[in-house]
């Protein structure tokens, strides 16, 4: 009990600590905005003009909600798959790995407590993606069960952040140092680009990419929340090859399948950062002065 | 005090650096990471050899050698960020290899490059505050020792941020950072590195002081002037190798050496060769040589049946010799020696 509370504490110094540090650039706080609005404003525009001519059902009939879920699973997904290596990355080049690694905190706490700047910076993005289409583009959401919403979210984040933290793993495990992280790049950049349905409904797709988008968290937490929040949507028809496949509710099967996405992923991710470190102590690779 | 804290026995480590092609990146590189295709031998750098030591709670130890000795790698194995890559070890009873995320818990560590992860934004006493938060000090015990420590070292900046920070203050910082934590044994790893005399002696004093209240010292630095105040026990390593164990005097192997030191009208280089060539003194480079007010200071490891003949080759050069006061052997004496003896075999 008393090391969990320790780690929670060390969190929130680290929190306070990004806090200080991102608000030390006040320019940050100007240019973040209008980052948020002039990107959020490109893709309503490009799902004004698409919308006319997609068929999204059963997932309602209105495409802006549509993809204000779409680009708020990407916001989620590309702060908790990014952000971990590049933390693991920010620790190791500022010479403070050393300074962690000798304190009682878990491997895990310092990339969580130096995340504290996504949740500044990147998730604060979804809310206002949410009030942008709102207010400017029509976009309408319903929250009869706001309880499975939440679930989905927090199922959403903690897979990709083990996703994530399989790709920080590479930075010890294949010694990547700089350059381009390969899992990153596989998933982020390739797959889930092509695949996770942001704006799009993957029913779109080639039978072959549908296929890939199974091994998605994003695939079943749109689904799921698309049927629960887009006006009109239809929450017994299958949309997904497993939904047809398995006679299991829409919605309890991307449950499902989130939980199961979430405990591999984490648990992959965990294994596989701590056998990075420990081969790094191994071949001396582990801080940046040996 | 015989009551061993740290047992080093046969620790060996061996680096083998992968060879990174230029500008090598993508997938060409995950792969050759992946498999490792180009492991090549001749890349290893033995960092140590079969190091062995102990040292006893409540003892100040030193490790010395010059540069790329292994100093700094044998701490980082001792307090568990590195394993050997032969050999084991344990500290206060815990294996270091298997029981490394304890060790965190006895240990602290005080580096020269430590003050790399300062952070900038901070003020030095963040910097100190937020790190003891961090190893699990309460707010208000950290608080009252970074007070403490403070007024011990005189810090007047603890307000300012680190960028506004000399390599001193800097360094200074990340001492009191690597104290406030009071751990029962400190590494200090060349902790007099960018410090002004006055805080050199502040710091020696507090290794004494902890040492005095039971804490078990590991200090590596080429200091020697700082290092023979505590009169430690050593290691000394060149090139990994551990070349001598124990207090100064049983650093050096040669029975019968003593060191003079020598205030002379003057000194010149064929003087030295011929001492050394006759077998009068030990150590081929006199390192303290400093002139004062047309006065040369010179320490000499001299063999002990030879100071007859030591004076008689100044003398007949017509150099007058104005004061010869025998010392004892001290680390540098000792290190010099060693290193010299290593350089020229």
């Amino acid at each position: 009990m008393k090391y969990l509370i320790n780690q929670v504490r060390s969190i929130i110094a680290f929190s306070k600590r990004e806090y200080i540090i991102w608000t030390s650039y006040k320019v940050n706080i100007v240019t973040w905005i209008l980052d948020v609005f002039i990107n959020s404003t490109l893709f309503f525009m490009l799902s004004l003009l698409m919308g006319k001519n997609t068929n999204i059902a059963p997932y309602g009939n209105n495409y802006v909600s549509f993809v204000v879920l779409g680009l708020s699973a990407y916001y989620i997904s590309y702060t908790n798959l990014g952000d971990p290596y590049d933390r693991v990355a920010r620790i190791y080049w500022n010479g403070t790995m050393d300074l962690y690694l000798l304190s009682p905190l878990s491997l895990i706490t310092p990339i969580i407590g130096i995340m504290y700047r996504s949740v500044l910076d990147d998730y604060p993005r979804v809310l206002l993606a949410f009030l942008f289409g709102w207010l400017f583009f029509g976009a309408r959401f319903t929250f009869y069960q706001p309880v499975a919403i939440v679930l989905v979210v927090i199922l959403l984040g903690i897979s990709t952040f083990g996703i994530g933290m399989i790709s920080a793993s590479s930075f010890f495990l294949l010694n990547l140092k700089v350059g381009t992280e390969p899992i990153k790049f596989i998933f982020q950049d390739i797959i889930i680009a092509l695949a996770a349905g942001y704006f799009y409904p993957i029913s779109i797709l080639p039978y072959s990419l549908q296929i890939l988008s199974l091994t998605l968290p994003h695939t079943y937490a749109l689904d799921a929340l698309r049927r629960l929040m887009v006006p009109g949507a239809n929450v017994t028809v299958p949309v997904l090859p497993l939904q047809k496949v398995l006679n299991v509710p829409p919605i309890s099967l991307d449950l499902i399948m989130l939980t199961v996405m979430s405990f591999l992923f984490i648990y992959l991710g965990f294994f596989m950062y701590i056998k990075g470190v420990e081969k790094a102590r191994r071949n001396g690779t582990l801080t940046r002065w040996q | 005090m015989d009551d061993k804290i740290i047992n080093v026995e046969n620790i060996s480590k061996i680096f083998n650096p992968f060879p990174l092609r230029k500008k090598e990146r993508g997938p060409g590189l995950w792969v050759a990471n992946l498999v490792r295709l180009r492991r090549i031998k001749e890349n290893e750098i033995v960092a140590l050899q079969e190091v062995n030591l102990f040292v006893n709670r409540g003892e100040i130890f030193a490790i010395i050698g010059p540069n790329g000795a292994g100093k700094t790698t044998l701490i980082k194995i001792l307090s568990g960020l590195l394993y050997p890559t032969k050999g084991n070890g344990t500290v206060s009873g815990l294996d270091i290899i298997k029981d490394h995320e304890k060790l965190k818990s006895i240990v602290s560590f005080v580096s020269a490059s430590f003050w790399m992860g300062l952070e900038w934004q901070f003020t030095a006493y963040e910097n100190i505050l937020q790190y003891a938060i961090m190893l699990g000090v309460p707010q208000d015990t950290a608080k009252k020792r970074i007070k403490e420590y403070g007024e011990f070292f005189h810090i007047d900046y603890f307000d300012k941020k680190v960028p506004a920070l000399s390599a001193g203050m800097r360094q200074i910082i990340s001492v009191i950072r690597g104290l406030v934590v009071d751990r029962p044994i400190l590494y200090l790893d060349e902790p007099f590195v960018s410090l002004d005399p006055e805080k050199r002696m502040a710091l020696s004093e507090v290794v004494k002081t902890l040492a005095n209240k039971g804490k078990t010292i590991l200090i590596s630095s080429h200091e020697f002037t700082d290092l023979d105040v505590f009169h430690p026990r050593s290691v000394m390593l060149y090139k990994g190798k551990t070349i001598g164990y124990g207090f100064a005097e049983e650093l050096l192997p040669e029975k019968g050496i003593i060191p003079y030191s020598l205030r002379l009208s003057e000194f010149l280089p064929d003087l030295e060769s011929a001492l050394f060539e006759s077998g009068i003194i030990a150590c081929k480079v006199p390192k303290e040589l400093i002139v004062l007010d047309r006065v040369f200071n010179v320490r000499l490891l001299v063999r002990s049946e030879r100071v007859n003949d030591l004076i008689n080759e100044i003398l007949k050069r017509k150099i007058k010799i104005l004061d010869i006061k025998k010392e004892s052997i001290s680390l540098k004496d000792a290190y010099l020696y060693r290193v010299n003896n290593e350089v020229l075999n």
